[in-house]
């Protein structure tokens, strides 16, 4: 959980990845990416598995962790029809003690 | 990254247009391209690998009708990468310049870099543009196949005929 990679938006990573991209797609990397529940997740991280194999776990993570999120913890997007979600969160944020793993993928 | 084996070419052999994600996911994960110069000509990007400087991109080249099978589940990733007769992998910095090409025969191709051959796009998994592509698609393809069997009645009509006189 203590892992930088965590809970720091993809954009933050590495700021340069985005310098030729549109506004919508830095605004989608400034936040981070969940899942309504645990299934959701799982299941988008099987299919991703199964187009890009073994270097999805380098690239996406091998557990998944939850919490249950505050109105004070950030802004939310509307969840899709896959349960997945944009969470832009405040700062100093505490979500690396709040998450807690439940599920080795 | 793994080594590849392959041929290192400095360019590509088309000019790439971006035409949509296919699979997004915090980045693009499989992303069409046509050719500038000829834009009949499908090509789809795979994600495959990355380190601190670049994302490898494997690239192949696929038919209007292969990308139909692909979108209506009718073909797997593993299948169109396995009967591609070779892949480019490209390696692209942040600012998408390529530090390296490599043309690889397919049975060069690392393992770990192919999809699982249950790799079919579920129609909830992917991007509103193969949505639309798929109908774009749709129109086209079972258009042609219309004007076959159109053609195949009118023909037997005319056999009719030939026999009558």
């Amino acid at each position: 959980m203590q892992d930088n990679r965590n809970f720091t938006p993809v954009f933050f990573l590495n700021p340069n990845r985005f310098l030729t991209k549109n506004d919508d797609e830095k605004c989608r990397a400034m936040g981070l990416s969940m899942f309504t529940t645990s299934e959701y997740a799982t299941t988008r991280f099987e299919f991703l598995l199964r187009v890009i194999g073994n270097a999805a776990y380098e690239r996406f993570g091998t557990h998944v962790a939850n919490c249950r999120l505050l109105e004070l913890d950030g802004v939310n997007s509307k969840p899709d029809g896959n349960g997945h979600f944009t969470n832009y969160p405040v700062e100093n944020h505490e979500y690396p003690l709040r998450f807690v793993v439940i599920k080795h993928l | 990254m793994r080594h590849l084996n392959g041929i290192k070419i400095n360019r590509l052999d088309f000019i790439p247009v971006h035409l949509g994600d296919l699979i997004y996911q915090e980045g693009p994960i499989l992303t069409h391209f046509s050719s500038k110069d000829n834009p009949a000509d499908h090509y789809l990007y795979r994600w495959t690998d990355s380190d601190s400087e670049c994302n490898r991109w494997m690239v192949i080249r696929v038919t209007e009708k292969q990308l139909f099978d692909l979108l209506t589940r009718q073909l797997s990733l593993f299948h169109l990468v396995q009967h591609a007769p070779f892949a480019y992998f490209l390696d692209l910095d942040h600012a998408l310049q390529a530090k390296q090409i490599y043309l690889t025969p397919v049975s060069e191709i690392p393992a770990e870099y192919f999809p699982t051959q249950d790799s079919v796009l579920e129609e909830n998994q992917i991007e509103p543009y193969a949505l639309e592509l798929r109908s774009k698609l749709r129109y086209k393809i079972p258009f042609d196949l219309a004007i076959q069997k159109a053609l195949a009645e009118l023909l037997q009509e005319y056999d009719k005929v030939e026999t009558i006189v």
